[in-house]
Parts: C-alpha cells; structure tokens; sequence
C-alpha cells in the first residue's frame, strides 16, 4: 500500500469540499484568463489600425461614467465574491452590482444611439467592435447574477454551498476589468 | 455513490409524455430562429423586404442555437436549476435513450462526440466524393459554377477540421477515458460537458446548410476579404465554427480541470498517463488559440455583416492572414498531441514493454506545444520578405525534433518487445508511417525556395491529408479498436480489423501519394477546371479515392457490427496496466465501485510488476452496504 501520510479520502473532490472549491475556482480562474486573448488580438487592432487616435465625436463624460460605473459594480462584486469564498451570503448586494452594471451598459448604449461616432470610418469600426465584445460578456454576465438572484428566492442560504454566488460574482469582476480596459484603451491611450 | 450499481429507471408513468429531446430540440431551435429572425426584420427593415436578411439570418442563428440546447434537455438539467426554478429531471443512468439528450455522465458525452465525430466525417467524406467526381474531368461537370465546387471544398475542410479532427481524440477519447485512466468517478464540470457535446451537431448542421445562404468561396479559414465579396452563406461558416471551436474550448476547460484536481489518490504527476498529458498540453494549446480565432472570427463575420473594412485594401489585407494563421498552426498540433500520447499509450501495452524514455516523450509533447506558436508564416512565404521567412522558416524545421522525441519514444519500446500485430498496433504503425511521409514533404514545403513553387498546389494538399489522416483518422480508429472491448464489453473480428486496415492504408496512400505527384505536375488546388494533360491522372486518383472512400465506410460497418453483435470481450484483454482496465466493461455510472488507489507505475512490465490500481477492499463492502440501505440515489450525481 502507499505509504503516503495523508489519508487518501481527503484527496478526491468527493470527500474534501475545500478541494472541490479550489477546482471550481481553478477552472473559473482559467476561462476569465482564456478571455483576456480576445481582449489582446482587439487591442493590437486598434493600434494597428488607428495608432493612438481618439475621436473627437466621443463624449468623454459619458464614457467615463460608463467607466466608473462597472468600476464600482466591480468593486462590489469582488467583495460578494471574497466573502462568498469564506462561506458568507452576500446575495442581497448582487442587486448593487446589477444595478451598476446596468447603469454602465445605459451609459454606454447612449452614446451608442447618437451615432456620433460614425460605423463607417476607421476609429467607428475599432469603437464598436470593442464595445460590442464588452456588451456581449457583460450580458452573460448579467443572467449569471440573474441567476444567482433568482435561486435565492427559492433557497435558504447555505454556507457550505456558496459557490454559485462565488462563481457569477468572480465572472463579472472578470466582466468588469475587461470592461474597464476597454474603457481605458479606447478612450485615454 | 448509491447508484453504482445501475438504479431501475424511473417509473415511467410519473412523468408527463414528452418529445423525445432530439426532436424537441428541431422544435424549439426553428422557433428560436423564426422569433429572433422578426425581430430583427421588424426592427431593421431591409430593402426589398426579405425576410431572411443577413443580420436576420445571423440572430436568428443564435436564437436556433439556444432552442436546440434548451430542447436537448438543457432546460430541465440545467436553466431550470440555475435560476432555482425546481426540476423533476432524473438522469436515467442506462438505456440507449440517455444518449440522445443532455447528460451529464462523461462517457455518454464522449460517445456523443465520438457519433457526432463519425457523422460529421461521413457528411464531409460524402462530400468529398462529389469533389473527386467533379475533378474526374478537366471541366464543370456536376457542378455547375466554380462557386459551387468551393462550396464544397470549404464545407468539406471544415466540417473535417472543426468537427473531426478538433473532436474525435479531445471530446470523444478524452471524454470518455481519460477520467477513468485517471481513476477519477467523474469530471470536473459535468453540466457545462454536457451542454457543450450538443453544440457540435449544431455547428455540423449550420456548415452543411450553410449554401442556403449562398455561396462561399474562402476554404476552411473564411478568407478575408474574399469572404465579404461571396454571398451569405459564409455567416453560416462563422457561425457554425463558432459553435464548434466554442465545444472544443469547453472539452478543454473541462479536461484540464479534471486531470488537475481529480486525479485518484497515489495518482501523481509521474504516474499520469500518456493520454491523460496528452490532454493537458492540448487544453492549454487549444485555452490560448481557440479564443484568438474566435476574436478572428467575429471580426470577419463583422466585417461581413456590417460591413466593416479591417481586411479590405483600405485595412490591412494581410492582418486576416496573420490572425488566423497564428491558430492555424497551433490547430495542426491540436490535433496531433493526443495522437502521438496515444501512439505512447497503446505501444507499451502491444509490446507488454515499458514505455521507453517516457520523460522524453512528454517533455516533446510540451516543447512541440511551445514551438507551435512560431511557426504560422510558413503559410504565407509568397506574401513575405526573404529576411522575415528565415525564423519562420528555421522554426518549422526545427519542430521536427520533439516530434522526433515521439516517435523516439514509440520505437524504443517495440525494440526487443513482444509486438502483439493486432488491429490497433497496426493502425498505430501506419499511423506512424503515413505521419512520417506528412512530415517529411512538410519539410520540403519549409524550404522557402521549394515553397514558392509547391504553395497553392495539390502537393500541399497531399502533405495536410497525409498528416491529418495519418494522424486523427488512423490512430483515431486504433483508439476505436483498441477501447472497444471498453467501451461496449464486446470484441471485433481480428480478421476483419486487420484486412480492413490494410486496404485503407493502401487506398489511402494509393490516392494521397499521388496528389504529390499531381503538384509537382502543376494541379492546382481550388480549382474544379484545370488543364487537359492533368485529365487522366485525376480521373485515375478519382477511381482509387472511391475505392479509399469504401475502405472508410467498411471500417464503419465493422466497428458498428462489433459494437452490436460482437462476441463478449475477456475484461483485460490487452494485459493492459491503466486504470480503465480495473473496471466492468462499459464501466459503471460512476466509473469503479470505490474511489481506486494507485500504488505504482503504470507502465512498468516484467516479472516483478506490480499491479498498480487498487481498489480498497473495506470501503468495497461498505459501498455494498449502502447499496442495499437506500436502493437509488436521487440527485443525478454526486
Ligand atoms: C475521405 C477521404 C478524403 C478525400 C478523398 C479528400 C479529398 C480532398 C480534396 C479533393 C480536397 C480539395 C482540394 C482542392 O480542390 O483544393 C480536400 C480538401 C481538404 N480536405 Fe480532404 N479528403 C478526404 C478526407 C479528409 C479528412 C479526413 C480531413 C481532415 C480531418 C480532410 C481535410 C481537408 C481540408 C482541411 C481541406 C482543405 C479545404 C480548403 O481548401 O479549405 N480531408 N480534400
Ligand atoms: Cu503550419
């Protein structure tokens, strides 16, 4: 038999929940950092097609906003997360974070509507494709807290089980930083 | 753990009749389409007023897409639990039913992937019939625009690539063996595999069906900016891969997660085996390059759609390239890792020999991952400055040497080892051998001089199908014969197995090796109209590639045969030493009736070798005692 002083029990997800947590975490870690390649080939883009270039037609304050808005849905988020991963049910601050995220994606559907920022030309192209990406993580992101809310009409607060919460929370700071560096690459460099 | 032993399914008259998921999910995937196809009508009118417009097309896509998983049994097994909502889905855990619908066991997946795989190879292979008919004559016969003949070639690559070759070995094999061969009970993300096999026959379906749309010109890489000259019909290529590669990150995830934190006890690093390393040097290859080309991808299909002018003459026309050629060729070894880690695992069994310098064969698969990032100008030497095609150039030739470390390895246990010549081994070695003639012109094509003379012709188009036969199609059916006794606790005929493989290998080099000869002469590639000289040896490739073509579907039929009909397999009957082997065949729903223990190497043969998985006897009994306590689990795992 093995000599290994640890009992083998303990070393399968079946019998160690703390193991189980790390790998869910791991594999959640591991598709936030698989996101981040897009984010890459999006930002060689705009360099490579329109240098440091910022339109004139966008309205700053408004990206900002939008900006500052995800930051602090983010901010939130990464605390429901953090706690979640010790067992505490934060769920009732997820309705913070959705609130800001939603303000984040007004924010930014309303600079969409005005079309100041022309599809057509160079920077219009880069603008949309960038942002569209952010919309499109943030919208699965948005049904993951949905999601999260939702179950807890329906379940009692479990603290060996906040795993969920942890998930759809960790997901959308990954959301929100993808956000943000769109933000800041778009806008400011 | 209380439905090991397989529990009596649920009586049938508690549940409400409904469609058989499959069907349900046609239902609701046109629903899904028609309603997001109106919307957008109704929201962006198009001139002329069709009804199916491009953005039409492409949402409603994505509303067919969610509809299908959902109607698979995603709704029940999954929304429904997400959002809290309480559902009455109980996975049935036998029966040939669960294999058509969501299911979250890992080895229904992987024969999910596994059928999936074998369809998309028969729809691709049909296809490539009609190509071969079509180059039978030095003009347009059976079909009647050149358009259409690319049509086919692109769905024909696709399909091959996207939904064979990324599938068969990842979601099919590793699927279904690798948590076993790591002794786990289960996989890491059960519910997201079990989403992600269905969305392989939705990509197959969306490429096939794509010419309702129109035309498409570009190949398998969706070329810009000729795709945006071609009708729709190449939303239908974008979207479809979409979904393919978007399965294969998935498999991925899942696999890499699995092998990291499911591994038995006593199964360490050292121990992992072959086929299991195969898998975590390939999830990280395909975790990096798969989301590259989706970013790719989308901006193609935007460019499309919108339409956008990244890639046109204004843009940078040779950005597209570079951007899908930087997967492209990472895509090459995507595929064959698992297959030199498989020609590493069924050797030593076949030899009853220890694996011979098993550090040096992992370590090529790793450095064989890393090189394969430097390598992607070689597919665009014509569009290069000499000074830029050196490194590349360099690069390619030098990936030859941890490949080498593969086949170092595979030699150097049959030397002096008790070969056993069955169906599998032999696969393996003509495996080995086609991918040694797919390697060696490769290196010709590497040679910048050569390249500029060879790009673009059927050379080429004989070194990709030497590679990716040689590599995915043989040793894919070496795994199909080898893990059969596994997989269905039946035998194949030794007779049959063998003298089947035989005439596939000589078809298909009967066939292949003459596509070299047919570049050398000047045969183009994407060309169904070509000069007349070249008429009769085509026509000549055409008859054998019937015959090659005949040689798959024999292969099919026997394999089926055996599944169904075959005799009763012995439980071990390679003598193999992996964990699969020290299980029921098929295994159980939880793969061993307790946690297994594993002691020692698995590779080690010879007088003293220990038998290195054990399955604790008291804990045996104690899952026997539960057993008989509460006779079926509820929850469908865990
Ligand atoms: C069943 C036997 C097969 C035959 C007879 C066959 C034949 C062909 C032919 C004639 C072409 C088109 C050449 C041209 O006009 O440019 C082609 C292209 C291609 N085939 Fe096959 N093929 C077979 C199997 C496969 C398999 C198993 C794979 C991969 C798993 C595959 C992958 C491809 C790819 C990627 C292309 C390139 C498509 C493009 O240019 O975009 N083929 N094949
Ligand atoms: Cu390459």
């Amino acid at each position: 038999m093995s000599s290994r002083p640890v009992s083998p029990v303990t070393e399968t997800i079946e019998k160690n929940p703390v193991l189980r947590r790390k790998m869910n975490r791991f594999g959640m870690s591991m598709f936030i950092l698989s996101q981040v390649i897009p984010l890459i080939v999006l930002i060689d883009v705009r360099y490579l097609f329109v240098g440091l270039y910022v339109s004139p037609h966008l309205d700053q304050g408004v990206g900002l906003a939008s900006a500052l808005f995800m930051l602090l849905s983010m901010v939130v988020a990464w605390q429901v997360k953090t706690r979640a991963a010790r067992g505490e049910d934060l769920t009732p601050r997820l309705k913070w974070v959705l609130l800001l995220g939603a303000l984040a994606l007004l924010a930014l559907f309303y600079q969409w509507s005005w079309r100041l920022v022309s599809p057509a030309d160079r920077f219009g192209e880069v603008y949309y494709t960038m942002t569209g990406f952010a919309v499109f993580y943030a919208v699965v992101g948005l049904v993951g807290l949905l999601s999260a809310l939702s179950r807890a009409r329906f379940q009692l607060p479990d603290p060996d089980d906040t795993w969920h919460l942890e998930a759809v929370s960790y997901l959308w700071t990954g959301i929100g930083l993808i956000w943000v560096l769109t933000y800041v690459v778009l806008f400011l460099i | 753990m209380a439905q090991v032993v397989s529990a009596p399914a649920p009586a049938p008259q508690a549940r409400r009749a409904q469609w058989p998921p499959v069907l349900r999910g046609f239902l609701w995937a046109a629903i899904g389409f028609v309603v997001l196809n109106t919307i957008v009508d109704i929201v962006d009118p198009f001139r002329g007023h069709p009804f199916v417009t491009g953005p039409s097309a492409t949402l409603g896509w994505v509303g067919a897409v969610v509809g299908w998983l959902l109607g698979v049994g995603v709704w029940e097994g999954v929304a429904l639990p997400l959002f809290g909502y309480p559902s009455r889905w109980i996975e049935p855990s036998t029966g040939w039913r669960r294999y058509f619908a969501y299911s979250t066991d890992h080895k229904v997946i992987g024969l999910q992937y596994l059928g999936s795989a074998m369809g998309g190879f028969l729809i691709a292979g049909l296809i490539a019939m009609f190509m071969r008919i079509e180059l039978m004559s030095d003009h347009l016969t059976i079909f009647h625009y050149p358009t259409n003949y690319l049509t086919a070639v692109g769905i024909h690559g696709t399909i091959m690539m996207f939904s064979v070759a990324n599938v068969a070995l990842l979601g099919g094999f590793g699927n279904y063996m690798v948590p076993i061969m790591i002794g786990a009970r289960g996989t890491a993300f059960p519910k997201l595999s079990g989403i992600s096999a269905w969305l392989v026959p939705a990509g197959i379906l969306s490429v096939l069906f794509s010419p309702l749309l129109g035309a498409w010109t570009t190949g398998w890489r969706g070329y810009q900016p000729l795709a945006s000259q071609d009708p729709n019909g190449i939303l239908f290529y974008y979207l479809g891969v979409a979904a393919l590669t978007t399965s294969t990150f998935i498999v991925a995830l899942n696999m890499v997660t699995t092998i990291m934190f499911r591994r038995a006890p006593g199964m360490t690093w050292g121990r992992l085996p072959l086929f299991a390393w195969g898998q975590v040097t390939v999830g990280l290859l395909v975790l990096i390059w798969i989301p590259e080309i989706q970013a790719t991808f989308v901006m193609g299909l935007l460019e499309k759609l919108v339409p956008f002018n990244f890639f046109t003459a204004t843009g940078s026309v040779l950005s597209y390239l570079e951007l899908f050629w930087i997967f492209g060729h990472p895509e090459v070894y995507i595929i064959a890792v698992p297959v030199f880690a498989l020609w590493n695992e069924i050797i030593p069994v076949m030899s009853q020999k220890s694996l011979f310098a098993r550090e040096w064969a992992v370590i090529g698969l790793v450095f064989v991952m890393l090189l394969s990032g430097l390598v992607w100008a070689h597919h665009l030497f014509t569009n290069m400055r000499n000074s830029e095609i050196l490194p590349f150039a360099f690069f390619t030739e030098m990936i030859s040497i941890p490949t080498g470390f593969a086949y170092m390895a595979a030699i150097g246990t049959m030397w002096k080892g008790r070969v056993r010549l069955t169906t599998p081994m032999l696969l393996v070695l003509m495996s080995m051998f086609n991918f040694l003639i797919g390697g060696l012109t490769g290196v010709f094509l590497a040679d910048p001089v050569v390249n500029l003379q060879l790009h673009d012709t059927f050379w080429v188009v004989g070194h990709f199908h030497y590679t990716v036969i040689g590599s995915i199609v043989f040793t894919g059916l070496a795994a199909v014969y080898y893990w059969l006794p596994k997989m269905s606790g039946r035998m194949y005929s030794e007779f049959w197995g063998k003298f089947l493989a035989i005439t596939l290998f000589i078809f298909f080099n009967a066939t292949f090796s003459q596509f070299f000869l047919l570049g050398l002469h000047g045969m183009n590639r994407w060309v169904p109209a070509y000069p007349a000289y070249l008429q009769p040896m085509n026509f000549e490739v055409s008859i054998i590639s019937f015959f090659l073509g005949l040689a798959f579907a024999g292969q099919f039929v026997h394999i089926i045969w055996a599944w169904v009909k075959g005799p009763k397999a012995a439980d071990n009957p390679w003598d193999a030493r992996t964990p699969e082997w020290f299980t029921a065949s098929p295994p159980p729903r939880e793969n061993f009736p307790v946690q297994p223990e594993i002691v020692s190497s698995l590779y080690i043969y010879g007088a003293q070798q220990p038998v290195a998985v054990q399955l604790p006897a008291e804990e045996e009994l104690a899952a026997a005692r539960d057993e008989s306590l509460e006779p079926e689990g509820g929850s469908p795992h865990e």
